[in-house]
């Protein structure tokens, strides 16, 4: 299938219809996720049953969190998602993103799997651009690989400075202001709440201009000659900076399409409560289908920054002169 | 019941002369006249005072001693200060001067006045002044003193103060300490402690800005307004039966009257002074007072005042929720959540000082719990009752969001703290006098939420209806009478039994945590017994044989804190058989032996009565483990993750630093 034409739905589609046709990488991105979150909820989850397996006064916690029940299973057990103190702050959204790398406990656990997970994905990312770029086998895993060894070091330097951009984004938009969007001083409780939720979009704005800047860069980086990130970034950059409003719609419009399912998921999916196993296997796959359909809309994001891109190329070529009939 | 029905006659005979009393007053001891002008600029209040003593104490005075409470914001040497964050610029000072103090034929006492420092920690506070008198005032003597004095309002906190045009005027005029029998108790003023006042009345008139004429409340009720010269307005005020006077304007308040008639309690008008940014919040605050009229005045005694005044301050005003007699603060905001329980709950805490702070008026400098205790656990019921089991509610960027899933029953949703404390601080247990308490989480924790929990505790073990009983005889026997802590076990004991008093008292001279554990939960197959068996000729060996049918099974349970509490232990057979057994809790362990059918699992406190347990996990054990809930958690648990970690690889962040 070939969809035409450079407009937003367009875009859209091509960039799902490429990432269509990598569904075997994409298995296994989702793969490397899911054991990533098994290795890391591992240590927690084995916690949990030496704490609550004899108790019958845990039963409380079998449909869900209980505000009271889980009180007294942190007090019992402070230790058991790392610092308490810290824990406070993370849920307040105080803590000082200086403050992270001194995490402790299955916290930490998962801040290193998260920087693992994303440097795996950056790479991945590579034979994912590779792929796009190429215009036969695309689903080849074999290719995928080559595209990955050729590709993947350059994407993850791209993915690093946008990692670093999005972490100075946070700092700019969402700590430094913080104290004076919350100030007591302020004379309105709208002024309050307008000028965080400023911060917030702000920092979403940022944080989506980014994102489309480095799907663009990995996106010239894949039709490149040679695997050179700093110029992929540089034209990835120039893209962006080209037609702005259009990259961030784009970008928008795949964290929806991510973020949708996950939200059908959360509002109707059923609690299970570790008994039926049938319910187990249901439950399993509907989850892996959402992560997998996350996967599968950011994979999506880098075909249509690659399809966008290869158009716009097209579009500006002049068409060749034939001198020489 | 019959007398109080006759009082309530009697008062709707007076109709809003004041006040409706269905309590017997008792005589004025502390009762002042104010007149201060309020200048915007400055923020101060210049004024002064004619205060009426009558010393109706056992023993002769030399000397009177004033609370000049706002010196407490003088500068960082105060004690209040050590209790404040570091100070943000000069608008967080604020002080209260004696210009002059005399008698009323011109005695000019004013240089004999000393600054107080009881413990003598800190000879640097200003907050506590005594004056020598020329002559003692003997017992039944009345004294009156002329009192000059300029204060200036700190930028609003901790319960005082103003933010941009909205003013809250507390702890704002000289103030006579408590006179007792030992003579006059007064105590610096402490960030974590309230205030301890004789009752009177008091004559109040205000100096205000012309564009806040109608939107100032007071303690009491605004008997004249009228129109001064230089864009002013002369507002007068009048209370009587009540140990203090606060009062708040703001030329943005939008003020609601209502009047509320329980069904067989007095009439009381309503006021509500809202901000325009909480009207979300309205028909909350309403209606908790409504409400809360009806049930504190069918739960304790009917509200003895004609007239209650609720502010809604302004968000970080450092006003919010505080209690004054007739007159208190609520709390809420733009966007408050219905779910979350707000500012209902607040409300109902407050309108249940009325009777506890405003009403009883025990000493909350040395004995918070009486006061924020009672009222914690009262209202916790009154908010149940009426606005149903809240739901936390989480802020992020300014947005507050209720997690409509989860509840947070009260009063244990609230008061986990104490509990905390219990188990890790333990530094000082409820009958500490409050402010030598070690810090101000000690206060929190063993004034309201340790004293709430215990409460709640002793009414699901002794029963709610005499707890009831006996708070409402302890409210109607101690109004206007300033009972201690002594007064109210007595009560306690004589009208809910001595083991409601017995566990109260428990609850309050520990600093340490009640818990109870399960600590063996044993069964096997009985076998019939071997070896020799019988006596002399009759004696026979019996081989070991085969086990029996029935099993043995034994059940340890532990007290392992330092509280004990009589508990029950429940016992769960195969075939769904259980056995209950009462223990008084007192020994450090307890094991029961039971043949029968195979033991499933044992729980100490299956009704969950006693909520000073710390750890309410280890209250059970089964036989045999059971995975199932751990297994659930595991399987949120790698969701949860899966889903983390694909955001990491969106944007490296997670997503809970983000507000
Ligand atoms: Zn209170």
């Amino acid at each position: 299938m070939k969809v035409k034409g450079n407009a937003l739905p367009f875009l859209w589609v091509r960039g799902l219809v490429a990432a269509a046709a990598t569904w075997k990488a994409l298995l296994l991105a989702l793969a490397l996720n899911a054991a990533l979150a098994l290795v890391v909820t591992a240590p927690l989850a084995s916690r949990l049953h030496d704490l609550l397996d004899d108790r019958p006064t845990a039963d409380g916690l079998a449909k869900g969190w209980d505000v009271v029940l889980g009180a007294h299973l942190l007090r019992s057990e402070p230790g058991l998602l790392g610092d308490r103190a810290r824990l406070g702050e993370i849920e307040q959204g105080t803590l000082p993103l200086a403050e992270w790398p001194r995490l402790s406990g299955p916290l930490a656990g998962l801040l290193a799997a998260g920087f693992l997970h994303a440097a795996l994905s950056a790479l991945l990312a590579g034979g994912f651009a590779g792929r796009f770029a190429a215009e036969r086998e695309r689903g080849s895993l074999a290719a995928f690989f080559s595209d990955v060894v050729r590709l993947g070091l350059p994407s993850l330097f791209i993915g690093l400075v946008g990692l670093a951009a999005i972490l100075g984004a946070f700092l700019l938009f969402v700590e430094l202001p913080r104290e004076a969007t919350l100030s007591p001083d302020l004379r309105w409780d709208w002024e309050r709440t307008g000028l965080s939720l400023l911060r917030l979009f702000a920092f979403l704005g940022a944080a989506g201009a980014i994102r489309a800047v480095v799907a663009q860069s990995r996106a010239a980086l894949g039709l490149a000659k040679t695997a050179n990130p700093v110029l992929a970034l540089a034209s990835g950059v120039g893209f962006v900076l080209g037609r702005p409003v259009k990259a961030l719609f784009l970008e928008a419009a795949f964290g929806v399409t991510a973020l949708f399912p996950l939200a059908l998921w959360l509002v109707f999916a059923p609690s299970w409560s570790g008994g039926d196993w049938r319910l187990l296997a249901l439950l399993v796959s509907g989850q892996q289908a959402v992560v997998l359909l996350r996967l599968f809309a950011r994979t999506a994001h880098l075909g249509a920054a690659m399809a966008w891109m290869r158009g716009a190329r097209e579009a500006s070529r002049p068409a060749p002169a034939k001198i020489e009939a | 019941m019959h007398r109080l029905k006759a009082l309530l006659g009697f008062s709707a005979l007076l109709g809003t002369a004041f006040p409706a009393r269905a309590i017997p007053r008792v005589p004025p001891v502390a009762s002042y006249r104010i007149e201060a002008a309020w200048d915007g600029e400055q923020k101060t209040l210049v004024g002064r005072e004619t205060v009426t003593f009558v010393n109706r104490t056992s023993r002769e005075l030399p000397d009177v001693v004033l609370h000049l409470y706002l010196n407490g914001f003088r500068n960082t040497r105060s004690t209040l200060w050590r209790g404040l964050p570091p100070p943000s610029g000069s608008a967080a000072f604020g002080f209260c001067e004696l210009k002059r103090v005399a008698l009323p034929d011109g005695t000019d006492l004013t240089r004999r006045i000393s600054f107080e420092t009881p413990a003598g920690d800190n000879p640097d506070d200003r907050t506590l002044a005594r004056v020598p008198l020329p002559r003692p005032v003997r017992p039944g003597e009345t004294l009156v003193l002329e009192v000059d004095f300029e204060s200036r309002l700190p930028r609003g906190v901790l319960r005082t103060g103003w933010k941009d045009d909205f003013v809250f005027a507390g702890q704002w005029f000289p103030k006579l300490a408590k006179a007792t029998d030992a003579g006059w108790r007064g105590r610096p003023f402490h960030s974590s402690t309230e205030f301890f006042a004789d009752f009177g009345s008091y004559d109040v008139t205000l100096l205000l800005p012309a564009e806040v004429k109608g939107k100032v409340a007071v303690t009491g009720r605004v008997v004249e307004e009228a129109d001064d010269a230089a864009e002013r307005v002369r507002v007068r005020a009048h209370a009587e039966d009540v140990h203090d006077f606060a009062f708040s304007f703001s030329p943005r308040f939008e003020v609601r009257k209502e009047t509320v008639a329980p069904k067989g309690l007095p009439r009381v008008d309503v006021l509500l002074f809202l901000q325009p940014d909480h009207r979300r919040s309205r028909e909350r605050y309403l209606r908790a007072a409504r409400e809360g009229l009806a049930l504190f005045g069918t739960w304790l005694t009917p509200y003895p005042y004609p007239v209650l005044t609720i502010v809604d301050p302004p968000t970080g005003s450092g006003a919010e929720a505080m209690e004054y007699p007739t007159l208190f603060t609520g709390a809420t905001a733009w966007l408050s959540p219905a779910a979350g329980g707000e500012p209902g709950a607040v409300t109902l805490h407050e309108l249940a000082h009325q009777w506890f702070q405003g009403m009883l008026a025990s000493d909350e400098t040395s004995e918070a719990h009486l006061d924020e205790g009672l009222v914690s656990w009262i209202s916790a019921r009154a908010t149940t009752r009426i606005f149903g089991t809240p739901s936390p509610v989480v802020e992020a960027f300014g947005v507050p969001i209720p997690m409509r899933s989860l509840k947070r029953p009260l009063p244990e949703g609230e008061s986990q703290d104490a509990l905390d404390q219990a188990a890790f601080s333990r530094s000082d247990p409820v009958l500490r006098e409050t402010w030598r308490s070690l810090d101000d989480a000690a206060v929190r924790t063993n004034a309201y939420s340790r004293t709430a929990l215990l409460l709640e505790s002793v009414a699901r073990t002794s029963g709610e209806q005499p707890l009831f009983a006996a708070i409402r005889e302890y409210a109607r026997r101690f109004a206007f009478r300033h009972p201690t802590t002594g007064d109210f076990l007595g009560v306690l004991g004589e009208v809910a039994g001595p083991e409601a008093r017995d566990l109260v008292e428990r609850g309050w001279t520990s600093a340490g945590a009640a818990d109870y554990a399960v600590t063996r939960a044993s069964t096997r197959r009985a076998a019939p017994g071997a070896g020799y068996l019988g006596e002399g000729p009759r004696r026979a060996y019996r081989a070991p044989a085969a086990p029996a049918r029935s099993f043995e099974s034994t059940v340890v349970v532990q007290r392992l804190g330092e509280i004990a509490w009589p508990v029950e232990v429940e016992m769960r057979f195969e075939g769904g058989q259980t056995v209950t057994r009462r223990w008084d809790g007192r020994a450090e362990w307890m094991r029961w032996r039971i043949t029968g059918p195979r033991l499933v699992s044992a729980v100490v406190d299956p009704r969950r009565t006693c909520l000073l347990d710390v750890n309410r996990l280890n209250d059970g054990l089964r036989t045999e483990p059971d995975p199932t809930v751990a297994r659930a958690w595991g399987h949120r648990l790698r969701f949860l993750a899966q889903n983390l970690l694909e955001l990491f690889a969106l944007v490296a962040v997670l997503p809970g630093a983000s507000w």
